[in-house]
């Protein structure tokens, strides 16, 4: 705070210095209206990072637009490496006891996160026999194995999480903290597996 | 305990060998130290640049800061040489690169742009070169700024008058670290969408602000359209520009505090005097020969052994090819690996979960305890005097056990990221992780106790505060 009757020389401010004649010059009134013009200056030093700030939140997302799986969606073979085409229809026969397959819906295939693995689990279980869940980890979004590992279990590249696939998907082993939500499958008119609702839950990580 | 060879001295350093001080230099017969007369500044005529500029006002003021010599002084100077490398490199990379994940037609293949355009790099026998190089001096970047803050730790030169520069230093390797991890994105291979994705899925853990912080840096949804420009302008332009800036508050505070020394040098100048060479002409002519050596050594290195051509991953598919990180961020993916699937804490602000510990919550405070330094240092009070010469880890004990337990740490770590593939439980895992670091600190502060020089002998680091003259000698 200022002093009223000395003035320190501010090169050598262990000297204090006879105070000046102020006459009837208000300090008081002096020093609010320096404190009043500091903020001003501040507040203007923040409107300006503002400015350069909130600019950037707008630019957060460039998005085009993707769709998600939908009923009746035909799903079709995601890679060519399993014995057919990728793109093609895939049938239940097309998948033996125990192996997993991984699928796309057809038309939709450049959207990662539509990645379904199709498992064989007991005979009357599921579809036909089949289950299928979202392939995208739900622990930091790789996409699972497409093959199931030794114990049947569906298991991640990234960092090992594994799911029973036999048991909703359920964590048995790794970091993942969800089981991979499933999708409801179906059969089209020509016996090829269809999409008979969206994937139900949060696909990936939360 | 010193000759007058014509214009030179020679000088007893203490340990039987003896030193050579080459510029015009007296001794003091009473102190023993070297005595440098001021380089005469009498040109006969004024040079066109001292006319306008008065450069030698400028030679006299930072031309003649001292740098001692050691191996371990040039592990800072490889770090920005890198840097200057990686720019170097990076601008041809930049000519041809094109930053788009848009998918397009390439000779029957539907590949994405940015893809397209690395491997249209590739196919330039030129531009391939620098591509490697490049990616080989990164790695080298990120060795060598470890090392070199390795080197300040264990010699204790981050107290008192340095503490700010060892901030500037931890944020430095921050940097380097994240232009590192940007880059990887860059080739949009199946291993970059991989490591970006995770990146991707790590800032959206981050409670309460994830989603706003991940949008903001992966520009959307990772992989989206507004990806590619959003990591080449930071990757390019942003860190860069900051590390470039940071480099250069680096240096200039070193300038200001002045460089810690070898012990040796307290031997032969008096103490708080900086012994070495001149920076003009020979520690710059060290630092060119420097710089040479490293791109000599990184394209030779780029000619013999590619690293990262794209074939080895291939464009994006639908499946995740089997990757781990490079191996400085591979720690991190380490923890990811040891944090189980049970570590969730939910709080008012948003759920914290194993990916936000693994990612980013541990590997931060592994960086934050490194920043606090030097102020969890007890050696380091305010009213302690300077620290001017590098303290013999032996003598430190505490600080050496510390820093042994760290790199042992981080080096379970690397560890954990293969522990399911040995074999081991996680709970094994964890256990390793902190007897094996503790056994190593153990022995590192015994060993100390054991060979630490008694009171007697014990070295003094410490120094007043250096006057502005230095000693420049050739050594
Ligand atoms: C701050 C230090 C830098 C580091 C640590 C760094 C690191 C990297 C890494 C690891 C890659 C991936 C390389 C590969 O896959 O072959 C990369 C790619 C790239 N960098 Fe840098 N970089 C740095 C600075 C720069 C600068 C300053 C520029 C340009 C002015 C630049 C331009 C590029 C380009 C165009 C690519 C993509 C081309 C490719 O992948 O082959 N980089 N960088
Ligand atoms: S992303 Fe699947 S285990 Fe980490």
């Amino acid at each position: 705070m200022m002093r009223a009757n000395t003035r320190t020389d501010t090169r050598n401010p262990s000297v204090d210095l006879p105070a000046p004649e102020l006459g009837d010059f208000d300090v008081q009134q002096y020093s609010t209206r320096r404190r009043f013009l500091k903020w001003m200056i501040r507040i203007g030093y923040g409107a300006f990072a503002l400015a350069f700030a909130l600019p950037a939140l707008a630019l957060r997302a460039l998005q085009t637009e993707q769709q998600g799986i939908a009923e009746g969606d035909v799903l079709v073979f995601a890679s060519g490496n399993a014995g057919a085409q990728a793109g093609t229809a895939v049938k239940p026969g097309d998948i033996p006891e125990g192996t997993g397959l991984q699928v796309f819906p057809q038309g939709k295939t450049d959207n990662q996160s539509n990645l379904v693995e199709v498992v064989r689990i007991a005979p009357g279980e599921g579809v036909d026999g089949l289950v299928a869940y979202s392939a995208i980890c739900t622990h930091l979004g790789c996409a699972v194995y497409a093959k199931l590992n030794q114990a049947g279990h569906i298991a991640c590249p990234c960092h090992n999480s594994q799911f029973d696939p036999a048991n909703n998907a359920k964590v048995v082993g790794g970091p993942a903290n969800r089981p991979l939500p499933p999708l409801p499958l179906g059969l089209g008119p020509d016996g090829s597996l269809i999409a008979s609702g969206p994937i139900e839950g949060p696909i990936g990580p939360e | 305990m010193q000759r007058i060879v014509r214009d030179d001295v020679i000088v007893d350093r203490g340990d039987g060998r003896t030193a050579r001080l080459g510029l015009p230099t007296r001794v003091d017969p009473r102190t023993a130290t070297p005595v440098v007369p001021e380089r005469p500044v009498t040109p006969k005529r004024k040079g066109w640049l001292e006319e306008r500029l008065g450069v030698s006002g400028f030679y006299s003021k930072y031309g003649r800061k001292a740098f001692p010599v050691h191996t371990t002084f040039f592990l800072g100077e490889m770090a920005t040489f890198s840097f200057f490398i990686l720019v170097v490199t990076g601008i041809y990379l930049g000519l041809i690169y094109i930053p788009s994940n848009v998918e397009i037609d390439v000779e029957g293949e539907r590949l994405p742009q940015a893809y397209a355009s690395v491997r249209l790099i590739e196919s330039i026998p030129v531009a391939n070169l620098f591509r490697n190089v490049h990616h080989w001096a990164a790695h080298l970047m990120v060795a060598s700024t470890l090392l070199h803050s390795l080197r300040i730790f264990f010699f204790g030169n981050y107290r008192k008058p340095r503490e700010l520069n060892w901030l500037f230093g931890v944020g430095l390797l921050s940097l380097t670290l994240l232009a590192s991890f940007l880059g990887y994105a860059l080739p949009y291979d199946a291993y970059a969408v991989t490591a970006t994705g995770i990146g991707y899925s790590i800032a959206r853990s981050i409670p309460w602000a994830g989603n706003v912080v991940a949008e903001l840096f992966f520009g959307g949804a990772f992989p989206t359209l507004g990806s590619l420009p959003r990591l080449y302008t930071l990757h390019v332009f942003v860190v860069p520009a900051m590390t470039a800036a940071l480099i250069g508050i680096h240096l200039l505070l070193i300038i200001k505090n002045k460089h810690t020394q070898p012990g040796y040098a307290r031997k032969l100048a008096e103490p708080g005097r900086v012994l070495g060479v001149p920076f003009w002409p020979y520690q710059t002519l060290l630092a060119v020969q420097l710089l040479m050596l490293m791109f000599g050594g990184l394209f030779i290195l780029s000619a013999l052994v590619p690293i990262h051509p794209l074939e080895a991953y291939g464009p994006p598919g639908p499946e995740t090819p089997d990757v781990k990180p490079d191996w400085y961020l591979l720690w991190v993916y380490g923890f990811l690996k040891m944090i189980p699937s049970g570590a969730v804490l939910s709080t008012p602000i948003g759920t914290i979960g194993p990916e936000f510990l693994g990612g980013l919550l541990f590997p931060g405070l592994i960086f934050g305890l490194m920043a606090l330094a030097p102020w969890l240092d007890s050696t380091n009070r305010p009213s302690v005097k300077r620290y001017e010469y590098l303290e013999p880890p032996r003598q430190a004990p505490v600080r050496l056990a510390i820093g042994v337990f760290m790199l042992a740490y981080v080096g379970m770590l690397f560890f954990a990221a293969y522990y399911d593939e040995v074999g081991l439980t996680l709970a094994q895992m964890w256990y390793l992780s902190i007897v094996i670091p503790g056994a190593l600190a153990t022995a590192a502060l015994l060993w100390a106790k054991w060979a630490g020089p008694d009171a007697e002998q014990r070295f003094d680091p410490t120094a007043e505060e250096m006057p502005d003259e230095e000693v420049p000698a050739a050594h």
